[in-house]
């Protein structure tokens, strides 16, 4: 038992945890405000303080902490991904991941599953190949598995070749993670809070000032707030926030949806994805199975859910455990997700000077957190953007240099 | 009785078919129950009643609401993990098991981490596990390890699953006496209905609630209600039936044994009812705790004795109902304790008094006492309520194997979250009420805070007529709400305009309805003549207008006149409108001091016995 | 489910339906920037709020206009492309662009 806890028990009063301190008054000026109280923005405030000792930092949310996309992700991680700008990035993320514990005093619950993206088509074996080349040319752990491979790791998954989609191999990535998504971003807020930045929920930026193309300040529901940098990562309201500061982003907004059965006694060990029957599954800490697939089809600003979705979702998870028809689906929800064209990120600087910006995290940000937060603390920090994040620039678009990272990052996640 | 003296005499058990007898095994001991019992009810029928063991910390677990509401009771089956044993049925040669237990479920090894408890707090996995370094890869597989309650069969066989779908011109979802009364209105009016019920039969809490001292309503307003439904050719009833969800555009999962029922419904009306609440003490969660809802339904749907000795922890009048049922069903009551420090004067108090009862008020349970196996309550321990969240230690010990909770409801809102409506906390009835409905979904009965009987099926008529309106007018987007008292001071107002009235007026009842019904007919500025009446209007920013237009008023009135009515029901009609003042001061401004009734409800104006405020509020 | 009221095919789940984004007017591609080609393909405006948009219905391969609020997920108005286009586009070769394009109303045709 640890020591900690012991002493903790020991006390006769029960003291309630306090992971942050009270919530100060907002001041009307900082060096750095992040709009954005997500694990990214909460991220990039934790290296600001850390590693340059910039403290004078305002997280605003316009909700609680940690309570959009960061909240209702299913907490994939890995690194697998086909281009080596991605792979390259999500791998410095995965190396922050694992010291994340340790880092925050924090236990995110840091899992480390083993990844499987299944290949039901001689198209999508290349595919796989394909990665597995490109991520051990980046030194990424990865390689295409077969049928008697992928029985060792998951016994009850569905092999048999009398079905529609018959697996005929895998893409095997053993680092792929999960890790407790509230945890991360609870463990950056604590953190960030304890070195002097101040967390501000139930904010919402409602318009930006600016002058001569430079930033100068943004404007709440809490009043005016001048300050020198301002660093915008609120994922699916990426372009409405964009709009305020009075740029565009290559941006489209669209639920994605997810849910979780009751919880069982574990059985799946590694993370199981199926591109071609867009569906993925893993097995939560709790014991719950955590389900996901594609984006809605077409754009809204509401976190409804759809019957659609589940039925799709179900059906497909059957054709790889059929012996799942009698679990319950304990709950199910959605996020918003800002999708970008060719399924990268879109970070560093904007058109406007001093604003920068954390976006295009569709379906695939959460795993890097860590990574995203550093970096893009670095580049408000030294005015420089480093050269891991330079190619997720926004004017790539304006230079037809897109990232297709399409064929490693949807339904992957 | 039988031997054990667990089960009850018919016509206890309105669910149980005595004439068979299915045997079912529970942790591999062999068990007898009748068809129409559930797993939970059988096993309780023969004294067990441990059914499973808590996530965390391993403790035992019983039943505790008797309706599929709780993670109490999931047990395992062959094929099928975390099961609710309160909602499936028994079949013959059923096998059921616990679950999370190591060793037996009686004697769970893994019971020992409850004594950490004080070391493990809510969340004390983040502060723990990952010091020294590479210290979480040694502790992950054994917290992973205790993850999960029920366990996958891997080779089960799915079985046969199949759709069917609807498009009916109103969904009512819920069928207790809001949502029959609804069904039979929307049908009424010429719309194609479907009801959907998750019970077994028709009725909600009509079949196990105890609404009056003697007993006896409930049971008549079913029958009467049932029979009507069952009747009338546009109305399809699904019982056994989930209503899952609400989706976008009124499309409804309704799922019926194997059979997934997808519905387009054009109007929905909601009479999902309320749930008991829990209350917080110490060992709150050990069998022989339950809501005093769930001692009723085990008496009334499954004939089984709750428990010998009994004490009911209450703040409302229906914790007297639940005394009265135990005491019918030869449960002894030792006590009802009540929160409040001033009890009302109720028949159903009276009649609990009356039966030798113990009632305590101004004290709350301190902590449930467990017996010598830690596996059942043995005893309870009540205190003094001293002040606002606080009370003297715990100064009386009673002993006891049941516990009734019965201190309130939380409405069964989860449909209408979906929808997006609002609901919000409200101080007065001391519970969460609906405060905005999106276009074509409807709400009535104790969902919408409506408690009394007449009430609730004053709402639901109401419901299903404006239902069925939205439905035959397309340009009307439905959903007028009645209101009560309860729910906002607008109802309240009326209620008191007509007393007013009434008081003005020495009149009976259908004479009021005669005198201010033309008014309504009315365009708003005719109504100038009656000058109370135009007073409160004004203050209030109603119109009459807005009653005339709004509810079924000219309907109730034909009713009214011809009798079918006996309580004002129609004194209550009205759409929500913003009130500057509330019924309280109105109250104030109107009334003689000695006229203002202070007691609890229903409240009865003392100078006009008829005319009764529905609700939990007093005017 | 939700529904799409379709103005050829009525009433229908939205399932039945591919939305084909925004309705934007395109740049003359013989004569625009590359930037503003960029911003066409590339950029949204993703409005929280009302927005026109093309929607294609794949059994009966008819494209037309819906306005929707992308906040209440409501489908405000849907209508036949022929309010908005009352003339044909035609695509030409470079040299001959600037005669053909997207008609008056077209081409005024903005937000609502
Ligand atoms: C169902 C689902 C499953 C997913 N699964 C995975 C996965 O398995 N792996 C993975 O890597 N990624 C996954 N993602 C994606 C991932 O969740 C996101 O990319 C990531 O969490 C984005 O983090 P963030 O901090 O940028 O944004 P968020 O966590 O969304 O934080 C943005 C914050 O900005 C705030 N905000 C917005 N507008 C304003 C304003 N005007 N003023 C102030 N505050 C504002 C919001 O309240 C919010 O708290 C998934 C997403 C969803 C929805």
């Amino acid at each position: 038992m640890p020591f900690a806890l012991l002493k903790y028990g020991l006390k006769r009063e029960y003291p309630a945890e306090r992971h942050f301190p009270p919530q100060p008054e907002l001041k009307s000026t900082y060096d750095v405000v992040i709009i954005g109280g997500g694990g990214h923005g909460l991220a990039a405030a934790y290296y600001l303080a850390k590693d340059y000792g910039i403290t004078d930092v305002a997280v605003l949310d316009k909700g609680y902490l940690g309570g959009g996309n960061t909240a209702r992700n299913t907490a994939i991680i890995r690194a697998n991904y086909l281009t080596p700008e991605g792979v390259r990035f999500y791998a410095e993320s995965i190396a922050l991941f694992k010291e994340l514990s340790q880092e925050l005093d924090f236990n995110v619950l840091y899992s480390e599953r083993g990844h499987l993206t299944l290949a039901h088509t001689d198209a999508a074996v290349r595919t796989s190949r394909w990665r597995a080349e490109v991520n051990k040319h980046l030194g990424v752990d990865s390689e295409l598995i077969f049928p008697d491979q992928i029985r060792k790791l998951v016994p009850s998954l569905n092999l048999s070749e009398d079905v529609r989609y018959p697996i005929l191999g895998a893409l095997y990535h053993p680092p792929g993670a999960i890790a407790r998504h509230d945890a991360v971003a609870w463990g950056y807020a604590a953190a960030a809070a304890r070195r002097g930045v101040e967390l501000h929920q139930k904010v919402e930026v409602t318009g930006v000032l600016r002058a001569n193309g430079r930033a100068l300040g943004v404007e709440t529901t809490r009043g005016t707030v001048h300050c020198g940098r301002i660093l915008q990562a609120v994922s699916g309201s990426s372009s409405l926030v964009a709009a305020m500061a009075g740029f565009r982003l290559p941006i489209h907004t669209v639920p994605l949806q997810a849910c979780v059965s009751q919880p069982l006694k574990p059985f799946l060990d590694p993370i199981v994805v199926s591109g071609s029957l867009h569906t993925y599954i893993s097995q939560s800490a709790r014991g719950e199975l955590v389900m996901g697939g594609e984006t809605d089809p077409y754009g809204v600003y509401a976190d409804r859910s759809t019957l659609e979705f589940k039925e799709g979702l179900i059906a497909h998870m059957l054709e790889l455990f059929p012996f799942l028809a009698e679990i319950k689906v304990l709950r199910q929800w959605a996020g918003m997700v800002d999708m970008t064209p060719d399924f990268s990120p879109v970070m560093g600087k904007t058109p406007v000077e001093n604003y920068y910006i954390d976006a295009g995290w569709g379906t695939w940000g959460f795993k890097a957190t860590p990574v995203s937060g550093k970096r893009m603390a670095e580049t408000i920090a030294t005015g420089r953007v480093p050269e891991l994040i330079e190619r997720f620039r926004l004017g790539r678009f304006y230079e037809f240099k897109q990232i297709g990272e399409r064929g490693a990052a949807s339904v992957g996640h | 009785m039988t031997a054990n003296g667990w089960r009850l005499p018919a016509p206890a058990g309105r669910l149980l078919d005595r004439s068979r007898q299915v045997a079912f095994s529970f942790e591999g001991r062999g068990y007898e129950g009748f068809a129409g019992d559930t797993i939970a009810s059988a096993l309780a029928a023969n004294g067990q009643w441990l059914l499973s063991r808590s996530f965390k910390y391993h403790r035992p677990r019983g039943v505790l609401t008797m309706a599929g509401q709780d993670a109490n009771t999931l047990v395992q089956l062959k094929e099928e993990p975390n099961v609710l044993a309160d909602r499936r049925e028994i079949e013959s040669g059923l096998e059921v098991w616990g679950q999370n237990y190591t060793g037996s479920l009686e004697r769970d090894r893994d019971a020992w981490i409850g004594r950490f408890s004080a070391f493990l707090p809510v969340g004390f996995y983040y502060k723990a596990f990952y010091k020294p370094k590479g210290a979480w890869r040694y502790w992950e597989p054994i917290i992973r390890r205790r993850a999960g309650l029920g366990r996958v069969n891997l080779d089960a066989s799915p079985g046969y699953y199949d759709k069917a779908y609807g498009w009916p011109d109103v969904a009512v979802i819920g069928g207790g006496p809001a949502g029959m009364s609804a069904a039979l209105e929307a049908a009424g009016a010429g719309a194609e209905v479907i009801l959907i019920e998750e019970g077994p039969i028709l009725g909600g809490a009509l079949n196990y609630a105890r609404l009056a001292a003697d007993g006896n309503r409930a049971a008549s307003l079913r029958d009467e209600l049932v029979a009507a439904v069952e009747a009338e050719p546009n109305i399809q009833v699904l019982t056994s039936a989930i209503c899952q969800a609400w989706f976008t555009d009124n499309w409804l999962p309704c799922v019926q044994g194997n059979r997934l029922y997808k519905l387009r419904a054009r109007e929905v009306v909601v009479a999902t009812g309320s749930l008991e609440q829990p209350m917080v003490f110490r060992n709150n969660d050990m069998p022989g705790v339950m809501l005093g809802s769930a001692a009723q339904r085990l008496i009334r749907l499954y004939g089984v004795r709750p428990g010998r000795r009994a004490v009911v922890v209450t703040a409302n009048g229906d914790g007297y109902g639940v005394a009265l049922d135990l005491v019918e069903a030869g449960v002894e009551v030792a006590a009802v304790v009540d929160l409040r420090p001033d009890l009302p004067v109720c028949e159903r108090i009276e009649a609990v008094r009356g039966h030798g009862v113990d009632v305590i008020p101004g004290h709350t349970v301190w902590e449930g006492v467990p017996g010598p196996d830690k596996r059942h309550v043995a005893g309870v321990r009540v205190a003094r309520i001293t002040g606002e969240g606080e009370c003297a230690d715990g100064d009386r010990a009673i002993d006891c194997d049941l516990i009734c909770m019965a201190t309130g409801y939380a409405p069964t809102a989860q449909l209408l979250y979906h929808a997006r409506g609002k609901l919000a906390y409200d101080d007065q009835t001391a519970m969460f009420t609906v405060k905005k409905l999106p276009p074509h979904l409807h709400a009535a009965g104790s969902v919408n805070s409506a408690f009394y009987l007449d009430a609730v099926v004053a709402e639901g008529r109401h419901a299903g007529w404006a239902a069925a309106r939205a439905n035959l007018d397309p340009t009307s987007s439905g959903n007028s709400r009645l209101l009560w008292p309860t729910t906002s001071g607008v109802l309240a107002t009326a209620v008191v305009v007509l007393a007013v009235l009434v008081a003005r007026t020495p009149t009976t009842v259908p004479t009021v309805i005669e005198a201010t019904v033309p008014a309504l007919e009315q365009p708003a500025e005719q109504v100038v003549a009656k000058p109370q009446v135009e007073t409160l209007a004004r203050r209030s920013r109603l119109t009459f207008r807005h009653w005339a237009e709004t509810a079924p008023l000219l309907a109730m009135r034909e009713r009214a006149l011809r009798g079918e009515f006996t309580e004002p029901s129609l004194a209550v009609s009205l759409t929500t409108a913003p009130v500057p003042t509330t019924a309280r001061e109105l109250m104030r401004e109107f009334l003689p001091e000695a006229e203002r009734s202070e007691s609890a409800s229903p409240a009865v104006f003392p100078a006009w016995p008829w005319l009764r405020v529905y609700g939990r509020e007093t005017i | 489910m939700k529904i799409m009221p379709c103005p050829l095919n009525g009433p229908r789940n939205i399932s039945e339906f591919v939305c084909g984004g925004e309705v934007v007017i395109p740049p003359d591609p013989a004569r625009c920037s590359a930037a503003e080609w960029a911003d066409y393909v590339f950029m949204r405006d993703n409005v929280a709020g009302v927005v026109r948009e093309w929607w294609y219905h794949v059994a009966t391969a008819y494209w037309f206009i819906a306005e929707r609020d992308t906040v209440t997920d409501e489908i405000i108005r849907t209508y036949p492309a022929s309010e908005l286009f009352s003339k044909r586009v035609v695509f030409t070769a470079p040299e001959e662009a600037s005669e053909a394009g997207a008609s008056e109303a077209g081409a005024s045709g903005g937000k609502p």
